[in-house]
């Protein structure tokens, strides 16, 4: 066998392959003298899905005896959730340290991040529930001393209960469950109301989405720091990417995009404020994670409409691709916000200001660069008024400090610079992708945002201006 | 008296009534065993599960290529004892000697020095005896008397213990059973004359007496339905099953998932199928009524398990509502649902049994017998907890085990019967099994264990428990799993529910 073929060979199973490693260590685990190398071993399980995000082919492979008919793909879209994956499992691996030396919490470990690259290389949506059951039930098993985690864990069996039942209906209707090409459902759920109600539920539950936002603030603010990354892993891949599937733009229209679009706001305007009005910068995240996922649902219902349906496919594709690319450079920067572990405000160095710094630069440049994929008068109103809303929480974020005497993990500046430097680089790939880019490659339809952009980025600034002052004002709790 | 066989039938026409010998003979012969004889009794219990499950093997090759096993003794004029094996028997048939074979490797594990062992594996063939003989039935008769046998030699695994409180599970279980196979008689009798056969025909035999008949049929279909439904734990008629659990664990598994509990939801499909004919039965308006009571035992069920604290209790009422999804699926009425309920038929079974299994390790290592009690039980026994974490996972309905393929077909088939309640019942449902069953599971791995457990005992070294307990949970566990995950390969029992589904709603 050729060198070629071989390498074709293993691009077509790379979607298999990315999920077998990690599986394999979770099965090597039944020999307890395996278990301190598989300790060692485990965050590095994921080297083969950063592979494939960066290497493999688009391919799609079909497994029809596995469950009700299976598929797995790589596709564009799930390449860089992939490789953000792939980055933070290593951060979390780091920051857990000894505690990935005892059985049951590198059994979870490893399981909760085979489901979390389920998510992102399920090739249809049956594939994609077990992922999620497979990752949300291993990460309450790893989040269960938090506070949050009960809260968590009912909103996951909700969760999945509603999606069994989108999936039915999705079937009923001969519409099938095809993430692959997943036009049909799209359409459905843009179609539909109880598609659609069923979509926002079962999704926004994992998602965080105002209202259903309730276990992540409080989660975050426990003690287990390793967790940040696996949740920003989870809230991305389990939430924010299934409604880039199948809410792709173009999916949604009419008055249904337009009660989605306020929905969208308000409930990001609800996260903002409860956001500001936190004292902990972990509950603060939290809460801005929330608010990323009702921008995000905010993105995709304005990034529809008339126009949207009548755009052609391979730029509703560049403009999904543009927007995942986004995403997963805010998912690094607020994973960098997070990993930071706030001290109490006397203890911070000017090391952790620059640090935080950046981050929350990288955070509201990926915020931006997310706007800027929409192209028409339209949508500008809207994402003028999400950024704005978002400046509202930049303030907080730059004056992070943490409440009360509770001293949380104490984190060195390796591993935020790491994630800061992670989100730098993706940064300036992103924008040197679009200043080189060819007509027609996906990235060039970030160039095609020119009035949103700059006016969203002077609502950004000035709200996160004014709410840094204020945050200043505002006397540390103690 | 010889049997007789139709000549155009090939010679393997005697497999049923070798698979039928194949716990009989062994069960006679354990009956007058002294209780020193382990390894004889050990032996022949083991050689005739095996056969037995070699038997069905060949079967389940055999009719999957269109062959036929039947074969019939004169019993009363115009009335044999007919064995039938078909697609729906074998889905049975193949469940009940799987298990019975790791439940007999259990009973051995778990009865160990424990007094009347001969009487207890006697029985306990005589059981399974009767329980293949109601999956191969040819005929109403034939049913109703293995069925009958059912009861019989239930009742002294019941009461094995021998304490008052199993004696009197026994009276109630007893009593039940025996005034619903009355009523399973008279309905008998009565289809009898009025139809003058009662072989089980697919789409059933009835069809030519609606018109004339309609009331009739009405009334025998209710006779039949509640003579089979005290032992498929239909409400109101399930409050034997929870009294029931004063039995030890093997028995347990055995009511729950292999026997009785199974064979009244068989029976069901059978008169709703072969006796009636799905069509005639909705057209009779009797299918809508059953899966108004299925739906309301499987929320009964789920709320009862909620407030129990005695796990094997929580257990029960967990199968009263699970049984009722076979009889739900039955009664929707639509291919799909079909599938869905003949499916559950095997993976409540191989699920179920898991579940009382571990509980009967929780209470033979470490005397655990309450929920309460299970704190931290996963570092003790983290074996067995996988395979109930395994089993719960499934009674959720959450892929891949097992029971997300069923609740998957139940929600499509009501789907496509034009009916959206189900979905409600199925998700209210799941919603209840998380509720009961997740706290054990957070318990158990997540809770600090105590200090001492109830009563310990040593299986000598670090061993978690004895291997021939830990073995048939283990291996029911990994079946419950794989099962689910390979669904859609040959064989699968849902491949073989599709296939019964077809044979009834699509061919001539």
């Amino acid at each position: 066998m050729s060198v070629a073929s071989l390498l074709a060979t293993l691009g077509q199973w790379a979607p298999l392959l990315v999920l077998v490693v990690p599986l394999t260590f979770a099965g090597l685990l039944a020999f307890p003298r395996l278990v301190g190398v598989i300790g060692l071993l485990a965050p590095w399980a994921v080297l083969p899905a950063l592979l494939a995000g960066l290497l493999a082919p688009q391919t799609e492979l079909l497994l029809p005896e596995l469950l009700l008919g299976s598929s797995l793909m790589i596709d564009p879209i799930g390449r860089p959730f992939l490789v953000l994956l792939a980055l933070l499992w290593p951060v979390a691996g780091w920051l857990a340290g000894e505690r990935l030396r005892r059985r049951g919490p590198v059994l979870l470990f490893l399981l909760a991040m085979s489901g979390s690259l389920g998510l992102v290389v399920a090739g249809n949506l049956v594939v994609f529930l077990l992922a999620s059951t497979v990752s949300g039930y291993a990460l309450y098993g790893l989040a269960v001393r938090q506070p949050g985690a009960r809260a968590f864990v009912v909103l996951l069996v909700l969760s999945d209960l509603l999606l069994f039942e989108l999936l039915l209906l999705l079937v009923k209707g001969g519409i099938g469950l095809n993430l692959a090409s997943a036009a049909a459902p799209s359409a459905a759920i843009g179609g539909s109301w109880v598609l659609l109600v069923l979509s926002l539920l079962g999704f926004g539950a994992k998602a965080a989405v105002f209202g259903l936002h309730l276990w992540l603030p409080r989660v975050l603010s426990g003690r287990a720091v390793e967790l940040s990354p696996i949740l920003i892993g989870f809230v991305l891949s389990a939430g924010l990417l299934p409604w880039l599937r199948l809410l792709a733009p173009g999916a949604l229209s009419g008055d249904a995009a337009t009660l989605l679009s306020w929905m969208a706001l308000a409930s990001m305007g609800l996260a903002v404020i409860l956001g500001m009005l936190q004292g902990g910068q972990r509950a603060l995240l939290g809460y801005a994670i929330s608010a990323l996922s009702g921008f995000w649902l905010l993105l995709l219902s304005v990034s529809g409409g008339e126009l949207g349906a009548l755009m052609p496919a391979p730029e509703t594709e560049a403009r999904a691709l543009a927007m995942a690319l986004a995403l997963c450079q805010a998912g690094l920067a607020l994973a960098a916000l997070l990993v930071q572990g706030a001290r109490r405000w006397a203890q911070q160095s000017w090391l952790d200001w620059l640090l935080n710094g950046f981050a929350v630069l990288l955070l509201a440049d990926a915020l931006l660069g997310m706007a800027g994929v929409l192209a028409f008068d339209r949508e500008n109103g809207f994402m003028i008024a999400a950024c704005g809303l978002f400046g509202g929480l930049m303030g907080p974020l730059l004056c992070a400090r943490q409440r009360g005497t509770e001293t949380l993990q104490v984190i060195g500046p390796s591993r935020p610079l790491s994630l800061n430097l992670l989100a730098a680089g993706w940064a300036l790939l992103m924008a040197g992708g679009i200043v080189i880019a060819p007509p027609g490659w996906p990235l060039a339809a970030l160039l095609s945002a020119p009035v949103s952009a700059p006016l969203a980025a002077l609502a950004l600034i000035v709200v996160a201006a004014l709410s840094a002052l204020l945050a200043l004002a505002k006397p540390a709790r103690v | 008296m010889m049997p007789t066989i139709d000549a155009a039938l090939p010679p393997n026409a005697w497999l049923p009534l070798l698979v039928l010998a194949s716990s009989l003979l062994p069960g006679l012969v354990i009956f007058f065993l002294a209780e020193r004889r382990y390894w004889t009794r050990t032996l022949l219990n083991l050689a005739g599960s095996l056969v037995k499950l070699m038997l069905v093997g060949a079967m389940l090759w055999g009719v999957f290529h269109q062959q036929q096993y039947a074969a019939s003794l004169p019993l009363l004029p115009g009335l044999d004892l007919v064995l039938r094996v078909r697609p729906l028997s074998l889905l049975f048939l193949a469940l009940s000697a799987g298990l019975w074979l790791l439940t007999t490797l259990y009973a051995i594990g778990y009865l160990e020095d424990s007094p009347n062992r001969s009487r207890f594996f006697g029985f306990f063939s005589l059981c399974v005896t009767a329980t293949v003989g109601v999956a191969m039935a040819g005929n109403l008769l034939t049913f109703l008397l293995f069925f009958e046998l059912l009861t019989l030699t239930t009742y002294p695994l019941v009461v094995h213990r021998g304490t008052e409180e199993a004696r009197r599970a026994g009276q109630i279980y007893l009593a039940h059973t025996v005034i619903a196979g009355a009523l399973l008689l008279a309905g008998t009798v009565w289809l009898y004359t009025l139809a003058g056969t009662l072989t089980f025909t697919t789409q059933g035999f009835v069809a030519d007496l609606v018109e004339g008949h309609r009331w009739s049929l009405i009334a025998i279909f209710v006779l039949l339905i509640i003579g089979v439904g005290v032992k498929a734990a239909l409400v109101p008629l399930q409050s034997w099953l929870p009294r029931a659990m004063v039995a030890p664990a093997p028995v347990s598994a055995l009511l729950h998932a292999v026997a009785v509990v199974k064979a009244g939801a068989f029976g069901i499909v059978l008169i709703v199928y072969d006796v009636f004919g799905v069509e005639v039965a909705a057209e009779l308006g009797v299918t809508k009524p059953l899966a108004l009571v299925a739906a309301f035992t499987i929320l009964y069920g789920s709320l009862r398990a909620l407030f129990q604290d005695n796990l094997k209790r929580r257990l029960a009422f967990s199968t009263v509502s699970q049984v009722s999804y076979i009889v739900l699926g039955v009664a929707i009425v639509g291919p799909l649902a079909t599938v869905g309920g003949l499916v559950h038929l095997v993976h409540q079974g191989v699920m179920k049994i898991t579940l009382f299994f571990c509980a009967g390790n929780l209470a033979e290592t470490l005397g655990i017998h309450q929920v309460s009690e299970m704190n931290g039980v996963g570092r003790r026994m983290p074996w067995t907890m996988l395979a109930f974490s395994i089993g719960v996972f499934g009674m959720i309905g959450l892929p891949p085990v097992a029971g997300f393929i069923s609740k998957w077909y139940l929600g499509l088939g009501a789907l496509e019967a034009g009916l959206h309640w189900p979905l409600f019942v199925l998700a209210g449902s799941s919603l209840l099994n998380a509720a009961y069953f997740l706290p054990i599971l957070h318990r158990a791995w997540f809770c600090e264990p105590p200090e001492a457990w109830p009563e310990e005992r040593d299986f000598g070294g670090k061993k978690e428990t004895a291997w021939l307990l830990l073995l048939p949970p283990l291996v029911t566990a990994a079946l419950s799993l794989l099962i689910g995950l390979f669904a859609s390969m040959p064989f699968t029992p849902l491949e073989w529910a599709r296939l019964i589904a077809e044979r009834e709603f699509y061919q001539p």
